[in-house]
Parts: C-alpha cells; structure tokens; sequence
C-alpha cells in the first residue's frame, strides 16, 4: 500500500512537471471553458433577473467540457515514444498509475473551477459560493465521480484511432446521472432552498463516487494489461 | 540455474486470421547470449513482445525465470530495449532515469540515474530535455533506462539502430560485460558478424517458424552467413 502511493505520487509528481513546462495546454482549456460562459451570456438573453436558474447548466456544462479536454490529455502524454508500454513493463502497481492520472485529472479540474468560478459570479452577478462550504462539497463529489469515470475511459480509448471522439461518446452516457445530480444540487444551493432539497443528492453524488471509484480500479488492471 | 533461463514451448500467436508466430520451441539457458536473426517480418520482435509480457501468446507458455512472462513479480527483472524509447520528451535524460527508478521501486533513483549516464556517457548532457537529443543519444538513453533496476535478463530488439561508430563500439563493450556479469541476454538484430561475435548461441526464424538453433562455439561468422542465406534466403 505504502510503495503503491510511492509510486502514485511519482507519476504524478512527473504528469505535474511535464504539464508545467508546457503550460499552454492549461491557458488554452482556462480560455475555452471562458469561452463557453460567455457564450451561454448571449445565447440566453441572459438578466440580473433569470441569471440565478441558468447558472447550474452553464457551470456544469463548462466544467463538462474543460475536463473532458483534460481527461483526452492526460494518457496521451504517455503515448509519445511509448512512454505507457515502459510504465506497463515496469513492475509498478496498476493501481499506482490510475491513482496519479486521477489526482492529476483532478488537480487540473480544480484549477479550472478556481478561476471559472469567480469569473462566473463577476460576470453574471450572481453569487453561486453564497452557501459556500456545501457548494464547494457538490462541486468535490461532482469532480470525483466526473474524473474517476473520465480517467478509466480515457485509458481504454487512448489506443484508438478515433479516440478524440470516443471518449465523449462513451464518457457522456455513463455520466449523465452524476451530472444531474450535481448540477440539480448546485441550482438547489443557488436557490437558496431548504437543505432537504441538496442533502439526498448530495448523497447520491458520493455513492455514485465509491461506485465509480471501486469499478474504475478493478477494470483499469485489464485495461493496462492489454496496452 | 533455473532462476535466469528463458523456456517457450509451443508458443505461437495470431493476430486475426494471421498467423506471426507459430509452434515456437526456445529454451535460453542462464547466461546465454542468444542472438536471433530472420527476414523482416518473420515474428522476431513478436516473440520478444511476448517474453517481456507485453502480449500474450494466443497458444503455448512463455516462462521467463519460471514464472509465467505475463506474470508481474518477473516485469522488475528485465529490462527492454526496443524501437521506441519509452522516453519522455519533456523530461531530462536525469530526470527519465530517477522517474523510470522510482517506477522500479529502487532505494536510491537519483544516484542510479548519475551512475548510468556515465555509463551512457550522456553525463553532460544530463539536464537537456530528450526532445533535444539526436537519435543515437536518445538510443543510449533508452540503454540506460532498460538498465535502471539492474536487470537479471536483457532484451533488445536492433539497438544499434541510430548509434554511430564509437557508440555502438561502446555498448558493444558494455553489453559484453553484462553478459559476464551472468545476465541472460536475447538480442534482434540484422547484423550477422556483429550478432555472431556477441552470441553464444544463434537462432532464425522465418515465417513464424523457429528454423535454426545452434551453440555459437565453432560456427564462424562467415560460415553461418552461407548457413543464414540457404536456411532464411529467398
Ligand atoms: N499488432 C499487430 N497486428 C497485426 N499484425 C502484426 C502486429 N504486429 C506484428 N504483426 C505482423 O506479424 C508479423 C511479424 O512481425 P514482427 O514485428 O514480429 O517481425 P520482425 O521479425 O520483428 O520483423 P523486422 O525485421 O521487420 O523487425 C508481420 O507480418 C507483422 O505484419
Ligand atoms: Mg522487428
């Protein structure tokens, strides 16, 4: 257990340092989830007044499509002269290497939300973080779920030609109840609305976590097996 | 010694209908320098796939140390040199070394990595990212990375792809020494007088069949080179 979070923050510790010396990856994503937000403000004839009820939908949407972004990423890396065949012939544990892509999924995520959040609320007027410590709590378990399924897919579709394609494809259905849970808490959180109205979803959104998670370390060992 | 012998019984693979192996017998003893030739695309780099546990044979046992090749407690003990580097781009060469070290879970990654770059002579160039580096370089860098965890067998498929005279004098040399060392060593390569003068045993195979298999002792280089022709030729 030990050597496997050894090994984990190693990778990790190596995703990170590469991730920085080409950071324009990062800027480019931080731009187009901005992007989506200020679309979202023309499309919608959006007002002081209706703002509150899109602001869900829109930050969802926009986490959606910056993480599905980074998820494509983050195995491609290992891809260049290889690299994932040397990892695989290495007697590292399996398990070490979903946990680094993980957290390293995660991390770029968070990052993301730190700058689009506050963006959002300038932007919009509308302040989401009102019930702050639960709205950060939706945002995690969202995240988790959203980067435990994202990571196992994007290591099963990293081998394929149309891989750019798949991994929405195949991601996007297995996460539409994740996502509406998240996303409906968070609209409960910005509403205002009594607790009763979060806290069952809230819920929901961590068992779909330990789902996912337990699922996502048994199945990623045959799909290293097999890179 | 059973603990470095390579043993392949029937061993053969098929990708779809294909067939790119097939009916294999190998046994490479404890320190055997097996050197194995054969016309492109005659299953060369699909046997040492399998060896190193990067496939799977789709008939046959492929043991490597009595365990099965798959099989995870063998991966820390060889180390493979192949095409692609396994490098990556935007990391030093230092940094490749202590990474690929932590990834073998060894004590002391970082003098490691010092210790083969010097032995690579790369040394100078140490804190260069690999994206920077020429062919043969990268190739040394690749030796180096195969060595990291001092592996008891050695696999390479064409490495003196790349290196230029002095470099492959040089691996030459270090490869020699390893096999000293009571390494057991399996090697692809074109090169027929090279290959013959660093084996102790010789091997072809064509398509997909094992047709040659001998001790290197008394078979010179120019005498095999006629044996190569008739058995592989057109
Ligand atoms: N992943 C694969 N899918 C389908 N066919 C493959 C695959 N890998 C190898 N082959 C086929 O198997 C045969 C043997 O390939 P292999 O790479 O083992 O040849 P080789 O002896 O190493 O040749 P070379 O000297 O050119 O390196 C070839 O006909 C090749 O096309
Ligand atoms: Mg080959």
């Amino acid at each position: 257990m030990k050597n496997t979070l050894l090994s984990a923050r190693a990778v990790l510790m190596k995703d990170l340092r590469t991730e920085w010396r080409t950071r324009e990856f990062l800027g480019h994503t931080f731009m187009f989830a901005l992007l989506v937000i200020v679309i979202f403000n023309f499309a919608f004839k959006i007002n002081p007044q209706n703002a509150p009820g899109f602001a869900s939908g829109i930050l969802w949407i926009s986490f959606l499509f910056a993480g599905t972004l980074g998820l494509g990423r983050s195995f491609l890396v290992e891809k260049e002269n290889d690299c994932i065949q040397g990892l695989a012939l290495s007697p590292v544990d399996r398990t070490a290497i979903f946990l680094a892509k993980f957290a390293g999924n995660l991390i770029f995520l968070l990052i993301i939300q730190v700058i689009v959040v506050p963006a959002f609320i300038v932007l919009y007027n509308v302040n989401v973080m009102e019930n702050f410590f639960m709205q950060c709590l939706v945002f995690l378990l969202g995240d988790v779920g959203f980067m435990t399924l994202g990571t196992l897919i994007a290591a099963m579709s990293v081998n394929l030609k149309a891989r750019e394609i798949l991994l929405p494809v195949l991601l996007l259905p297995l996460l539409t109840p994740l996502l509406i849970f998240a996303a409906s808490a968070t609209a409960s959180l910005v509403g205002g609305d009594d607790p009763s109205a979060y806290l069952g979803r809230i819920r929901l959104l961590a068992a779909f976590d330990v789902i996912f998670f337990v699922v996502s370390l048994l199945v990623f060992e045959y799909i290293m097996d097999e890179l | 010694m059973y603990k470095g012998r390579i043993e392949c019984s029937g061993v053969g693979k098929k990708y779809g209908d294909f067939t790119a192996l097939k009916n294999v017998d190998l046994l490479i003893e404890a320190g055997d320098f097996l050197v194995l030739f054969g016309p492109n695309g005659a299953g060369k780099t699909t046997l040492l796939k399998i060896l190193c546990g990067m496939t799977r044979p789709t008939s046959g046992v492929a043991k490597v140390g009595g365990a099965d090749s798959h099989s995870p407690e063998i991966r820390g003990k060889i180390g493979v040199i192949s095409h692609k580097s396994y490098l990556y781009d935007s990391l030093t060469a230092f940094e490749n070394l202590e990474f690929y070290g932590q990834m073998y879970g060894l004590e002391n990654p970082r003098a490691r990595a010092g210790e083969l770059l010097e032995t690579v002579e790369l040394a100078q160039r140490k804190d260069d990212m690999v994206r920077s580096f020429s062919r043969g370089m990268t190739q040394r860098l690749s030796i180096a990375r195969a060595l990291v965890a001092d592996p008891d067998f050695i696999f390479l498929d064409e490495p003196f792809t790349g290196l230029d005279h002095h470099s492959a004098v040089a691996f030459q040399a270090l490869l020699s020494a390893l096999h000293k060392r009571g390494k057991t060593v399996l090697m692809i390569t074109h090169d027929i007088p090279l290959g013959v003068a660093a084996s102790t045993r010789v091997a072809i195979l064509k398509n997909g069949r094992k047709v040659f298999d001998e001790k290197t002792d008394g078979l010179g280089g120019d005498k095999f080179m006629k044996t190569y022709l008739e058995v592989a030729g057109k």
